[in-house]
């Protein structure tokens, strides 16, 4: 579903972010992407976002070259891939309930259709009974986790994940994991940048490390491999 | 490829192309409704300066074309004052009456002039007859002259051809001289030309300042939300959905920019009306400003509404497709 190939991001400031990566994620697999601050995780996320063009190599969605994707068509792409922020990246001047229809107006749900998921999607999070709150009245890990529900709202193919669990206390934490862990069962492709080793050592998934924007691949565990 | 698991309820649950757009417009609509609302004194003075700005040339455009109306009317009749030196000019008037140019001729001999003259002046009156014939004993009898009055047949009534008569009637046997009542109204037309394309100069003048004053209007609002864009555009809003709400903003200052232009309009012609009226009476004219035309309500509003999508098109268009995540 994911497929790198000798991808290297340099920014323009010189800085190299990623060196040379080649990756391979599975369609329905769930990757762990760690490595010290400043490795180049959210590099890659946002190389999968096309929020960047890679220096060199080809970073392939779903049989999509990134690269050469028309401008016109990133809209159609990332409607398509959830997306959790590190710095979760909510309107503030809408309700949490109208933050996470969002990706469903825009892909164009039934307002009946919108009401059903975006209920089912924070109720997952456990946040139903703030919906008609403003972000700013939430802590830092509501609003995080009305960030994850606007990622999974629309069931996207593929969902990216940068430190969902940042703010969350470890019950919060494993409980947005086993969330995860659900999509993936259903055919989500799944990659969750973060610094949680001990979140990432719970799991038996799949860890990539980054250390200098390079490739420190370790399995763990049974998870599926590349 | 495995099944998407949102494909088998995509149909169901997902609206059309069509439906999509609509809803969006739906959607965007509202949302600016809303933002506007929650500002409402400022929206009110915008509201307010693009009325002025519209309402300005629409005022002189009606004032103008009004005049034209009038003296349009006039156009149709000119007429020659031929004066005539001796006795006689009575059949000598009826004459050119067969004259293939002139439609009709009436002889006014000098006392039915003086009487005219009288009753126009106001001297008519018992007060002011001694006072009169004090003046006309200065002169040895009626001073004024016998006058034909040669209207043109209105195959005739060019200004071109009225001034070919009047030369040749010139020519004509005991024709002290001929007034052509013309100059004075080619005069007011080339003014009137003038004071048009003065409206349409202003008028464009100020419709270029009602795009500036919308289109930084817009553009403040999108740099307000940029981190709005930026996340609309990350979760896979095309630059015409994150657009739509500023074109709307855009859209609606117009829109009540022009109504407002259309009240200010109907209030100053309501307010000068009655002044102009009276004024256009003491020269002896029913003319009137009249009521707002329909069809200038309808361009300012319409106008007020083009220009103001136009704007925010133009601005916050460009701005937003610059605003990358
Ligand atoms: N827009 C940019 N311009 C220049 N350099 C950048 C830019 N974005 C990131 N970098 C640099 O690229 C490197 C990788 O950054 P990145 O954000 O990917 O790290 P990270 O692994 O996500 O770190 P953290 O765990 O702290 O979030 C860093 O050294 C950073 O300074
Ligand atoms: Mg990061």
């Amino acid at each position: 579903m994911i497929e790198l190939i000798g991808v290297s991001k340099r920014f323009d400031n010189g800085r190299e972010a990623l060196s040379n990566l080649s990756l391979s994620l599975p369609r329905g697999s769930l990757t762990f992407l760690t490595g010290h601050s400043g490795a180049g995780k959210s590099t890659l996320l946002k190389l999968l976002l096309r929020m960047e063009l890679p220096t060199r190599g080809q970073v392939m969605v779903g049989g999509a070259n990134l690269a050469q994707m028309p401008r016109r068509a990133v809209p159609r792409y990332r409607q398509r891939i959830g997306v959790v922020f590190q710095d979760h990246m909510l309107l503030s001047d809408r309700s949490v309930f109208d933050n996470v229809a969002i990706p469903l107006v825009i892909g164009g749900y039934r307002e009946a259709d919108r009401a059903r998921r975006v209920r089912a999607a924070l109720t997952r999070v456990g946040l139903l009974d703030k919906e008609k709150q403003l972000p700013t009245q939430l802590s830092a890990g509501e609003q995080q986790r009305v960030g994850i529900a606007r990622a999974v709202v629309n069931r996207p193919a593929v969902l990216l994940a940068d430190e969902p669990t940042g703010n969350l206390d470890p019950e919060l934490s494993r409980e947005v994991m086993g969330l995860f862990h659900l999509f993936q069962q259903v055919g989500v492709t799944v990659l969750i940048a973060t610094h949680d080793l001990e979140l990432v050592g719970s799991f038996g998934d799949r860890v990539v490390e980054l250390a200098d924007g390079r490739l420190k691949d370790r399995e763990a565990g049974d998870g599926p491999a590349s | 490829m495995a099944p998407r698991p949102e494909a088998t309820v995509d149909a169901r649950v997902r609206l059309s192309a069509p439906a999509t757009w609509l809803l969006h417009h739906k959607l965007a609509c509202a949302a600016t409704v809303s933002r506007l609302g929650a500002e409402r004194i400022s929206t009110l003075l915008v509201m307010l300066t693009i009325g002025i700005a519209l309402a300005l040339p629409g005022l002189l455009f009606v004032a103008v074309e009004r005049v034209a109306e009038v003296t349009e009317r006039w156009d149709g009749t000119p007429r020659i004052n031929v004066f005539l030196s001796e006795d006689g000019g009575a059949e000598r008037a009826a004459r050119w009456e067969a004259m293939a140019d002139v439609a009709e001729v009436v002889y006014q001999s000098p006392q039915a002039s003086l009487d005219e003259l009288l009753a126009a002046t106001g001297f008519g009156g018992a007060a002011f007859g001694a006072a009169m014939d004090g003046i006309l004993a200065g002169f040895e009898g009626n001073p004024l002259p016998a006058v034909a009055i040669v209207t043109p047949t209105p195959a005739a009534a060019a200004p071109a051809r009225v001034r070919a008569l009047a030369v040749e009637l010139q020519k004509e046997e005991g024709v002290e001289g001929v007034q052509v009542d013309l100059e004075w109204l080619q005069r007011l037309q080339a003014g009137l030309a003038l004071m048009q394309r003065l409206t349409w100069g202003l008028g464009i003048l100020l419709a270029a300042a009602v795009v500036l004053v919308v289109g930084s209007l817009t553009r403040m609002a999108v740099a307000q939300r940029e981190d709005e864009i930026r996340v609309l555009k990350l979760v896979g809003g095309s630059d015409g959905f994150v657009l739509r709400p500023f074109l709307y903003l855009g859209l609606i200052f117009g829109l009540a920019g022009g109504f407002a232009a259309v009240l200010l309009l109907a209030l100053a012609l309501a307010f000068i009306g009655v002044p102009v009226a009276d004024l256009a009476r003491s020269y002896g004219s029913d003319f009137r400003l009249g009521e707002m035309p329909w069809a200038v309500a309808l361009v300012l509003f319409g106008g007020g509404g083009l220009l103001g999508w136009l704007a925010a098109m133009l601005t916050a268009g460009r701005q937003i497709s610059a605003i990358e995540p």
